[in-house]
């Protein structure tokens, strides 16, 4: 996604005023959105699969 | 004359426990206490920024009806007479609500906080509203309608947050207790910062109602005190369901601050990766957290190491939760006047504007395994052994480093689990500035967490405070 689509999509959203008023900063937004959301989804490969186990080391 | 307390102690230096104490002795009165805290605040609060509001003569008020109720022999709760200090997104009615932000209209509120009828009901006085990074998330900035808060250890230096000016306060001997918010560590943060005691209880310990949201889910009130004996009487005092906030809860506990305070026989489940894997800590950090837990096996309590799920996860988890949440609370205000958010705040919550509804289910999902990984370990444990910062706080002059070192924490996974944790002060690096340990117990059980933080202050020793003489 290009900047210019990040900006088309919160203009959607009904952000044109945080557009036009510091763009960077939604895009930086969407960004770090894109991460939060990887991060989970790496994490989420888990999802139903039996932890590890707790290993207690004395 | 109290055991507590000489003719040349300064009552501005003395915690909630030694000024009950002397209350009940006759020794001094709460008009006193109040005098010598604004004195402290007038010599201080010039260079540490921590009142937004001060409302000096409804304080005067306040302790001249503590001192008739002191003098008649009636005190009216457990903190009467205590000064506090409360954050800028709790409601105080007839002060306004900031939040630290330009959003916010700067007339008064005109109903109190359920926290805030609380402590007025208990007795507190309370001096005003204090710093707060803007809605209580992200870093200090610069941008915004008052300074930031600094540390009194060394105002080169952040005092942590965002609950900053609740936890410079107690450390710089303005008020005994503090009244934060803990989203995602924002009470503890200040306290290992500041080298006091910062306590998040179970969530739904203490009522939201009227506090400005951050993260519903994940928001919990918070105390920052001086020692762990006073955070136990402030929660007992303050522990508090309300029906305007549904996520409140009566705990199964009503005292805390007389139990036992000896490690003997605890079981401490020693969370060490996450600091020497997940996210390497200082070195000075990491020493501390050792030597907590051979004081504690030196003390009689059994210490293993155990492992939980990646810091990183908790995280994770963590951020898309609060995000989606803070969005949803600041919509209208993104919408319609975005300009008058500092800048970071406005990025960080137009974070929320694009996550996705998949992710945010599959957090709350990892959220409910990660609860239930944590049951587990408190199934064996007492208590959790780890550390709250990585390091110690950064300089205003570095803010690539405070954003580093506000990231280097462990305390969002007991947000994310809802467990009771407390921040204790370690020691001081060799930069002067305070390190800290972390303790967590399972949801609920804040007897056993009072216990063991009570217990480390015993057996660790006195630790130095920002106001005593260089």
């Amino acid at each position: 996604m290009t900047d210019e689509d990040v900006l088309q999509v919160a203009r959607r959203l009904g952000l044109d005023r945080a557009v036009e008023t510091d763009p960077q900063s939604v895009i930086a937004a969407a960004r770090r959105a894109g991460d939060a959301g990887s991060r989970i989804r790496l994490e989420g490969g888990r999802f139903g699969e039996p932890w590890p186990p707790m290993t207690v080391m004395k | 004359m109290s055991a507590r307390t000489s003719p040349s102690t300064e009552l501005w230096t003395l915690g909630i426990e030694a000024l009950l104490d002397g209350y009940a002795a006759g020794d001094f009165l709460p008009t006193e206490v109040l005098e010598s805290c604004l004195r402290r605040i007038e010599e201080t609060d010039g260079r540490l920024s921590v009142f937004v509001h001060l409302d000096v003569s409804g304080a005067r008020d306040m302790a001249a009806a503590s001192d008739r109720a002191y003098r008649a022999g009636t005190p009216r709760g457990r903190l009467d007479g205590i000064p506090v200090g409360i954050k800028d997104i709790i409601d105080v009615a007839g002060m306004p609500t900031r939040c630290g932000s330009r959003i916010m209209p700067d007339h008064p509120v005109t109903s109190d906080a359920s926290v805030t009828r609380t402590l007025r009901e208990q007795g507190a006085i309370i001096l005003g509203k204090v710093a707060t990074h803007e809605f209580a998330n992200g870093l200090p900035s610069l941008d915004l309608p008052a300074p930031p808060a600094r540390n009194p250890w060394n105002v080169d230096h952040h005092p942590g947050g965002s609950s900053s000016g609740s936890g410079a306060g107690v450390a710089a001997g303005m008020f005994p207790l503090g009244i934060g918010t803990d989203t995602g560590g924002s009470a503890r943060h200040p306290a290992s910062a500041c080298g006091i005691v910062g306590l998040k209880p179970t969530y739904g310990a203490i009522s939201r109602e009227g506090v400005f949201p951050l993260s519903p889910s994940l928001d919990t009130v918070g105390l920052l005190t001086r020692s762990t004996r006073d955070a136990a009487i402030a929660l007992e005092a303050l522990a508090h369901p309300s029906a305007a906030d549904p996520s409140s809860v009566t705990m199964p506990w009503t005292t805390l601050s007389g139990g036992t305070s000896d490690a003997e026989g605890l079981r401490i489940a020693y969370v060490r990766h996450f600091h020497e894997q997940d996210v390497i800590a200082d070195p000075e950090v990491a020493a501390g957290l050792d030597r907590a837990a051979e004081l504690f096996s030196n003390a009689g309590a059994r210490v293993d190491d155990y492992q939980l799920a990646a810091a990183d996860e908790y995280f994770a988890v963590n951020r898309v939760i609060l995000h989606s949440d803070a969005y949803a609370i600041h919509q209208d205000f993104l919408k319609d006047q975005p300009q008058d958010y500092g800048a970071a705040q406005r990025e960080s919550l137009l974070v929320g504007a694009f996550v996705g509804a998949a992710d945010l289910v599959r957090a709350q999902m990892r959220r409910t395994e990660l609860v239930q990984q944590m049951a587990r370990c408190f199934a064996e444990y007492d208590i959790i052994l780890c550390a709250s910062s990585m390091d110690p706080a950064g300089r205003f002059d570095d803010p690539a480093g405070t954003a580093r070192t506000y990231a280097r924490q462990a305390r969002t996974p007991f947000n994310v689990t809802g467990a009771p944790a407390i921040s204790l002060m370690s020691g001081l690096a060799s930069n002067g500035l305070p390190i800290s340990i972390q303790l967590a117990a399972r949801p609920c059980d804040e007897p056993a967490l009072i216990r063991a933080a009570a217990a480390y202050e015993t057996i660790a020793g006195a630790m130095p405070k920002a106001f005593d003489p260089a």
